[in-house]
């Protein structure tokens, strides 16, 4: 078993660096710049002293000015002003005694180019963070609240994260409240009572099932109490397997082929695959066409598009049936359609020429009866 | 020394040996345990995957060549995002700049240029815009007051305009393109006009 974890570890290993060999070669040496890591997180304590360090990357031979830029950089001392292409950067953060902003601070941690490019070229200003969490006074909490959609019947996944931002310990009770989009009440779940300390955060997730509900939308709203209140709401879906044509052609060219889009829209939280409609004009059976078939992403719209020959097509009105086929179920509607305008240039030319033609014989009739008097 | 105590010495001796005899064994055991295949274990895989904010501009440059302004007295229109150049003899470019966010972190994107119209194409009303649109669905959550789709005149106050608030990293969701739109008038500057865009980006 540890020879097994010995290699496992090995390859990874060897995966890592091949990897690293393989972007090096192919990805680095143009236009990637970026950071690494792309962040510090922090807590803020009086007079603590962080070693950091940020590893650049750059287009190879760009000259790159090192800053720190943001709350607490009068703090920061850098080891090295300029890069060229990239590398390290080691910096000291040296924490004030005191602060007077509570919150989360976004300490900046710079690299950006001090060349210009030829033309009009873009560059990277690339920026590593150091967050830094100064503790609010006394008791204070963060709330985090996320939701996933599920189609109906499946369990829909509730989490609640409740961060301690303050000087003290809280106490924080958790209610999470379902409502229907139109803020019908549905029900309520008491997720306890928890103690966290400063600086400390605790998960709650509760798995909702959807058995008795119906499909739609829904808002989750947390209330996390711990002395005050605090509300946050996170909307999730419900979905069935359900494709409706939200849009489509509404008008047509006599005597010509015309192209005819369905916007059909998926209420099902999976990839519905090989949808496809059947389009049937009243009174003309042999113009029905079919449309390829495509995928949906779940909650989205997808464009169908068929051609149909309106040459025979008498009328200015069509009736149409069209019938979207998925997962061995379909959606019809019966859409109409109205015969465009259309504009005859050639009839306009035509009849403005004649009554050029009609002026200039008076003006030449009249100038050869003035000659003749 | 009788036989008796040559017996009990031998046997002491043989005591000893054996328990050292035994140490040693279990040493040697001990020490080959974990390298021994069918020896019941718990073990654990750890692994730590960085943060890392990584952008490719797939496109990094944009040059329309040498050309003049064809439509005089006036200016001409070189735009990127309908690929057309109106009123000048410059070659259609129909493509702006590309970004993805390849790196494992949502990050801010801020841009901000070296010059402006009047410095860098100069002459009577020029206009120097970009435009910020996504290529793959949401890969831009846009600032407020920042709309994606529109041409807005650049910025060459650092830190420029924050335009999006998340740029996604998610793949099928990481692309977005800034396209460029130059009004150049017929008593521009002359010669190569060259300007450059800086996008910064960090963590969000």
């Amino acid at each position: 078993m540890n020879i097994e974890i010995l290699m496992k570890k090995r390859f990874f290993l060897v995966l890592a660096f091949m990897l690293l060999i393989f972007l090096f070669e192919n990805g680095f040496v143009s236009a990637v710049a970026g950071v690494i890591p792309a962040f510090h997180e922090i807590n803020f304590e009086p007079g603590e002293v962080h070693n950091l360090a940020f590893n650049f990357i750059n287009e190879d031979g760009l000259t790159l000015e090192v800053y720190a830029e943001g709350p607490f950089s009068e703090y920061v001392s850098l080891d090295k002003e300029s890069l060229v292409g990239g590398g390290s950067v080691k910096l000291k953060l040296s924490l004030p005694e005191s602060y007077d902003t509570p919150g989360r601070h976004r300490l900046l941690i710079g690299a950006r180019p001090v060349q210009e490019s030829n033309g009009i070229g873009i560059v990277a200003n690339v920026q590593g963070v150091i967050f830094i969490d100064v503790p609010y006074p006394g008791k204070y909490a963060e709330v985090e609240l996320s939701t996933a959609n599920a189609n109906l019947g499946e369990e829909v996944p509730i989490r609640v994260k409740i961060s301690s931002k303050g000087e003290e310990s809280i106490t924080a009770s958790t209610l999470v409240e379902i409502r229907t989009s139109d803020g019908k009440f549905v029900e309520e779940i008491d997720l306890g009572t928890t103690e966290i300390e400063p600086d400390g955060f605790i998960e709650l997730v509760y798995k909702l099932l959807t058995k008795e509900y119906s499909a739609g939308d829904y808002i989750a709203k947390a209330l996390v109490n711990y002395g005050e209140t605090v509300e946050k709401e996170s909307l999730f879906r419900l979905g069935r397997l359900f494709v409706d044509v939200s849009n489509y052609s509404t008008t047509f060219k006599k005597n010509k082929i015309n192209r005819f889009e369905i916007e059909a829209e998926s209420y099902w939280n999976n990839v519905i695959d090989g949808v496809y409609a059947n389009v049937s004009i009243k009174g003309y059976p042999e113009l029905d066409f079919l449309t390829p078939s495509l995928s949906i992403e779940p909650w989205s719209k997808k464009t169908l598009v068929g051609f149909f020959d309106s040459s025979e097509i008498n009328g200015d009105t069509l009736e149409a049936k069209i019938v979207i086929n998925y997962e061995g179920e379909a959606t019809e509607k019966i859409v109409y359609l109205d015969a465009e305008d259309e504009f005859d240039y050639l009839n306009y030319v035509a009849i403005v020429a004649i009554v050029a033609v009609v002026i200039l014989y008076f003006i030449f009739r009249k100038k050869h009866e003035k000659k003749k008097k | 020394m009788n036989s008796e105590n040559i017996l009990m010495t031998v046997a002491v001796i043989a005591v000893v040996v054996a328990a050292l005899g035994a140490g040693f064994t279990y040493y040697v055991v001990n020490d080959y345990r974990n390298a021994l295949t069918g020896h019941a274990t718990s073990g654990d895989i750890d692994l730590e995957v960085q943060a890392a904010a990584l952008i490719n501009f797939t496109t990094d440059s944009i040059d329309w060549g040498v050309g003049n302004v064809t439509n005089t007295p006036g200016s001409a229109t070189l735009d990127t995002a309908a690929g057309t150049v109106t009123g000048g003899s410059w070659n259609p470019v129909s493509e702006g700049f590309v970004v993805r966010n390849i790196g494992n972190v949502n990050l801010t994107l801020s841009l901000v240029t070296g010059k402006n119209s009047t410095t860098f194409i100069g002459g009577t009303n020029p206009e120097y815009q970009y435009n910020v649109t996504n290529i793959d669905v949401g890969s831009c959550v846009n600032s407020t007051g920042f709309d994606l789709g529109t041409y807005y005149s650049v910025n060459i106050t650092s830190p420029g305009t924050r335009v999006c608030d998340v740029f996604q990293f998610v793949d099928g969701s990481d692309r977005i393109s800034i396209d460029i739109r130059l009004v150049v008038p017929s008593d521009s500057l002359t010669g190569a006009l060259t300007d450059t865009m800086t996008a910064s980006f960090a963590a969000a």
